[in-house]
């Protein structure tokens, strides 16, 4: 069979697969030393089945035959090298920078955002709430301080009773008799009669909460009959009977609670809840000072405006 | 495909994505704004794609977004002298690599991303044709080109070097 201009692509592709006969051979490399315009164009052959191998687009059959022709093709080789270079590689080091923008959230977690939004504002509905009740106990706690102003013979005993804390100060308390309400008090909150850190730091507010049921009971009698009681001292008695102490130790440390240091704390409590809600608010949530104390706190919007007033009259 | 999956398309498939579209525009504000559009657009279809189909829809979608851009901004061309902070290249960064990067700059368009997605992504031809709107050999077309072209260009290159 002759090679010719019509027929040669069929000769081209066995001889790179390697089909080509022997015989036929040399009849080929003639021809393309005949036809150097097609010498180039088997050259163009070579280069796709390069390209065709390196892109595993070639059968096992067509791997092994190329494999071949390369082998017995040395000046192939180097053209081989610079295609296997060209496949790129992607710079890992290229990241998008803005991944946070993409993200989404699920329904699920948006409900629970204004879930979340929601017990905030209950929370801070409560934190005004109880700042307006603690103001309501203080008054009731100044009463008890001045009641304990009041004798200053039970000292020594009071001192006794705290002399673990010798470098602090230490409120007066009250002298009174073993009344049955103040005894019932101590044995229904006996932790009540232990020292009490008297450092506002480090207070937490679970103490506020247990002494708020204290009050009534402290209330029901008036402060002119207490200090009735106080006119009646007896040292004598008081250091005998070891109960007594320890209800004035009560008492003291009750009166020391509810005294400066409470109402030190719950004023700081009540201004920084109001400063977390006013900026939070955009400062349509407010307060006003008096004498120190948190007058009244005020609330202004576009709809409505009002101001509640925390004095007691 | 959920939420979850669509967080987790984003983990995955952004970097390529906003490698794919730099590498093509060289512009990387705008290459920002394509992969944040396409993944809005993911987002918008979300109920309509399968989690195995993302990869290939974000890349679509990607460079149809491109292809748009380009259109509408005649006056991005392609920066040749474009060139990557400093601070983003691979540590191996060789001389290879930067030929090749120059090499790159040079294909023609449409040679330049079938052959991006073949070696960045590993994509067969038919994924190839599905992304760019182009048949099967087509794309093998371009790609061959494209292989010569950074052949030779390699070549040229290390003879001077």
């Amino acid at each position: 069979m002759k090679i010719t201009r019509d027929n040669y692509e069929s000769f081209f592709i066995d001889y790179i697969e390697g089909n080509l006969h022997e015989s036929m051979i040399d009849q080929f490399l003639d021809f393309l030393n005949q036809n150097p315009d097609l010498k180039e164009e088997l050259h163009l052959f070579e280069e796709n089945t390069v390209v065709a191998y390196l892109e595993d687009d070639l059968d096992a059959d067509e791997n092994k035959a190329f494999e071949n022709y390369l082998a017995a093709h040395p000046e192939l080789k180097k053209e081989y090298d610079l295609f296997a270079k060209t496949r790129l590689t992607p710079d890992s080091g290229i990241k998008y920078p803005e991944k946070r923008k993409l993200y989404r959230k699920s329904g699920a977690t948006i409900v629970m955002n204004w879930v979340a939004r929601a017990a905030a504002v209950l929370v801070l509905i409560w934190g005004i709430n109880s700042v307006i009740q603690t103001q309501n106990t203080q008054e009731s706690g100044k009463g008890i301080q001045e009641l304990a102003e009041v004798s200053p013979k039970s000292v020594s005993t009071v001192k006794k009773a705290e002399s673990e804390k010798s470098n602090q100060e230490i409120a007066i308390p009250v002298k009174n008799k073993p009344e049955k309400a103040i005894l019932e008090q101590a044995k229904v909150e006996p932790q009540e009669t232990q020292p009490i850190d008297l450092n506002p730091t480090e207070r937490d507010l679970t103490a506020l909460a247990q002494i708020t049921p204290i009050i009534p009971q402290l209330d029901e009698e008036p402060v002119e009959a207490q200090l009735a009681f106080s006119s009646e001292v007896d040292v004598i008695k008081i250091n005998e009977a070891k109960n007594v102490m320890s209800v004035e130790e009560f008492l003291a440390s009750r009166a020391k609670k509810m005294g400066k240091e409470g109402l030190f704390s719950a004023q700081r409590i009540a201004r920084l809840g109001l400063n977390l809600a006013s900026e939070i608010s955009g400062e349509r949530i407010g307060y006003q000072m008096k004498d120190g104390k948190i007058a009244s706190v005020d609330f202004e919007s576009k709809l409505m405006a009002f101001s509640i007033p925390l004095e007691k009259k | 495909m959920n939420v979850k999956e669509y967080n987790q398309s984003v983990d995955l498939y952004s970097d390529n994505v906003f490698r794919f579209i730099l590498k093509n525009i060289k512009d990387e504000e705008r290459a920002r704004d394509i992969v944040q559009d396409s993944y809005e657009k993911l987002w918008r279809n979300a109920g309509n794609v399968n989690f195995d189909k993302v990869k290939s829809y974000l890349f679509t979608t990607a460079y149809h977004t491109m292809i748009d851009v380009l259109r509408k901004d005649k006056r991005l061309t392609y920066r040749t002298d474009y060139q990557i902070p400093e601070d983003v290249h691979d540590k191996q960064y060789s001389d290879l690599a930067e030929i090749l990067e120059i090499a790159v700059r040079q294909l023609p368009e449409i040679q330049r991303t079938v052959v991006l997605l073949r070696d960045y992504e590993g994509y067969s031809y038919q994924e190839i044709g599905n992304i760019t709107t182009l048949s099967e050999a087509q794309v093998k077309v371009y790609i061959y080109r494209a292989r010569v072209f950074l052949k030779n260009y390699i070549g040229k290159m290390e003879v001077v070097v």
